[in-house]
């Protein structure tokens, strides 16, 4: 620190004004440098000698005024606070009421109902083969559709095709329970085959099944809702769970590569703008896999029961289903895991002129740094001034080049808690706050040339985490 | 404030017992006029209970509060000017509240107050100004920058000519470092 850089800041550090950070440059400057130490100095004894200027007692004359004023303006509120905080507290109770209401419908729904005798026999395997396949055949087309299809290892139920089956094998029951999934089956009936294969070990629950805890009963499991099952490879975790005791052949890249596909057309989708070209192909690929495969449903080996029961519906659902199950997980992406900062990078929007919409991308990318920082207290408070705001919380985040993008306190302000957020703009300015204290939320925008006045920081440049603790009278 | 802006009305009885004194203090020193001090020190308070919509919990009270204080005595001043009364940069030194009854002080402190007063109302408005809210109102520099709409750097300036002044009339009025009490010869 220069000589001059160095004098200029002996006011600020005569009068506390500096961190601990920025004081020790100057400090030792001082020590070092005569001129300095005497300017320091002289600073030093002059407020010394003008402290003992005591305050000019107010008359007490003239306070009633002021009193009897502010007892008017206190009774001019009181009918506007009355109904808000009514209005308030019945918000609240409806609320509260709406969510014990939708909680105790899904905890009803989920439930498993008594089985029917024929569900019985047929998840016992006694069901006859003309009902099974009456039943197999109209789910053709919701399986062929499904996303979860292709986590379904080949070369698995080779006699699917073969009508009559004596009983059902474990596959088989599994099957059943997928074509559940798969053509809109309550939960009860999704629950059934998991009490039978009481050999099994690990027993899925109904949830793992295509997200179904998310479905009443009787809602049929349409795969284009935003449940979570075909983004997260839910299918997949179903057919591992369930398959592996069985010693079927492994999933291997079969089951997995597509749901693959899906992700990576997502991500592709939102992080270049070259990918939709790939990602249709990919969609493409994927619907020809599936056409490809029916005539080789011939090919017992090979083939997937749940497939060649959709074979005779594959070339209607060459096209449509299968880039409708290719496209169904992106919604839930979009916005689970990318949220606002997602949409808006998808929409190629640009976030240079909103602060806000720059942190909330840098956060989702992970581009962040933060610096947090605790303030234990306050010095004692003076004879006429009680600390007004104490800071006690304060963190910094910053992207990779380290400027400043979000600045937040938090603190109490006469007592009452607060929470501050700041948001700077990539030239360091602060843009917007945003401020949750008195039970009021509020948010202030400045100009591009900042705020006038502010506790933040005006400027990045101003901002650090040494800065002691603000604990204003 | 928040629970005065809520209704609370004995809660502006509290910042009235807290703030009171230190906005008269600053008023009779910057205006160097005890009634004009009372009067504009009445009206800041007034206005506080008007505005107190317009205060957000953001902004620092006292800021906010020295902000209408000082423009109180701003706009006092103008007027008196255009009347060719007395204007705000008059020589105020006589009018100072010598006899005041002085609060439980050192009588080393007692004896101090007049040259203090003194070399006070000797330095020139801007100077006195940013001395008063930086040294007895607790503002901060960039806090005075916006209370004068001034530039933080010339607040400091201002505020390093007003230590210099300060220093050099009380060393020439016998007041030094190191010395308890002036000498007899500078109390008046």
């Amino acid at each position: 620190m220069t000589h001059e850089a160095v004098r200029d800041k002996l006011l600020d550090l005569a009068y506390g004004e500096l961190s601990r950070r920025e004081a020790r440059p100057v400090e030792e400057h001082a020590a070092a440098c005569d001129a300095c130490r005497a300017e320091l100095e002289r600073i030093r004894e002059t407020r010394k000698l003008v402290s003992a200027l005591p305050p000019v007692e107010a008359p007490e004359r003239g306070e009633n005024v002021l009193l009897a004023a502010a007892r008017e303006r206190a009774r001019l509120r009181e009918p506007r606070w009355r109904v808000p905080r009514w209005l308030l507290g019945a918000s609240v109770a409806a609320a509260s009421l709406v969510v014990v209401a939708a909680v105790s419908y899904r905890i009803i729904a989920m439930r498993p109902g008594p089985l029917g005798k024929s569900e019985h026999d047929a998840l016992l395997g006694e069901a006859r083969p003309g009902q099974e396949a009456a039943r197999a055949q109209p789910q053709a087309p919701a399986v062929a559709a499904s996303p979860a299809k292709p986590d379904e290892p080949k070369g698995r139920a080779a006699a699917a095709p073969t009508p009559p089956a004596p009983r059902l094998a474990p596959e088989e029951r599994v099957k059943a329970h997928e074509r559940g999934a798969a053509e809109g089956a309550t939960e009860r009936e999704l629950a059934e085959p998991f009490r039978d294969d009481r050999g099994e070990a690990p027993r899925s629950p109904p949830s793992r099944a295509g997200g179904g805890m998310g479905t009443g009963a009787g809602i049929p499991r349409g795969d284009t809702g935003p449940r979570p099952l075909p983004r997260t490879g839910g299918g997949e975790g179903q057919g591992q769970g369930i398959r592996q005791p069985f010693a079927e052949p492994p999933p291997a890249a079969a089951a997995s590569a597509p749901p693959a596909a899906v992700r990576s057309e997502t991500f592709a989708k939102r992080l270049a703008p070259e990918a939709p070209a790939a990602k249709a192909t990919a969609r493409e690929e994927a619907a020809d896999a599936a056409v490809a495969e029916v005539p080789r449903a011939q090919a017992p080996p090979e083939r997937d029961a749940s497939r060649v029961r959709a074979a005779p519906a594959a070339p209607v659902a060459k096209g449509a289903p299968s880039r409708a199950a290719a496209k169904a997980p992106s919604p839930a992406l979009d916005s689970e895991q990318f949220g606002y900062a997602g949409r808006l990078a998808d929409r190629g929007e640009a976030q240079a002129d909103d602060p806000v919409a720059r942190w909330q991308a840098l956060r989702a990318s992970g581009k962040l740094t933060a610096e947090v920082r605790t303030f234990s207290g306050c010095p004692p408070d003076g004879p006429y001034d009680p600390h007004h705001f104490r800071e006690s919380f304060r963190k910094l985040e910053r992207d990779l080049q380290g400027r400043l993008v979000r600045y937040e306190m938090r603190g109490t302000i006469e007592g009452g808690p607060f929470e501050a957020e700041g948001f700077y703009d990539a030239a360091g300015v602060l843009r917007v706050e945003r401020w949750t204290d008195g039970g009021k939320v509020s948010e202030r925008r400045h100009p591009a040339a900042g705020p006038s006045r502010t506790r933040f920081p005006a400027r990045a440049s101003g901002a650090t985490i040494d800065a002691p603790g603000v604990c204003d009278n | 404030m928040l629970r005065f802006q809520g209704g609370d009305a004995r809660a502006f009885e509290v910042l009235v017992r807290r703030h009171r004194t230190p906005v008269f203090s600053f008023l009779v020193r910057l205006t160097g006029d005890r009634a004009r001090a009372e009067d504009l020190c009445q009206e800041t308070f007034l206005r506080v209970v008007r505005s107190a919509d317009g205060w957000e919990p953001r902004s620092r009270f006292q800021t906010w509060l020295y902000a209408i204080a000082r423009n109180q005595a701003v706009d006092d001043a103008r007027r008196r000017a255009l009347r060719r009364a007395e204007p705000l940069d008059g020589s105020p030194g006589s009018e100072l509240p010598s006899d005041d009854p002085a609060p439980d002080r050192s009588a080393e402190a007692a004896l101090l107050r007049p040259v203090l007063e003194a070399a006070l109302a000797s330095l020139p408005d801007e100077q006195r100004e940013v001395f008063l809210l930086r040294e007895y109102a607790g503002l901060r520099f960039h806090e005075i920058a916006d209370v004068t709409s001034t530039p933080e750097n010339t607040v400091k300036s201002r505020m390093r000519y007003a230590l210099e002044a300060l220093r050099e009339r009380l060393l020439a009025a016998g007041v030094g470092p190191g010395a308890d009490a002036p000498p007899r010869s500078a109390i008046p």
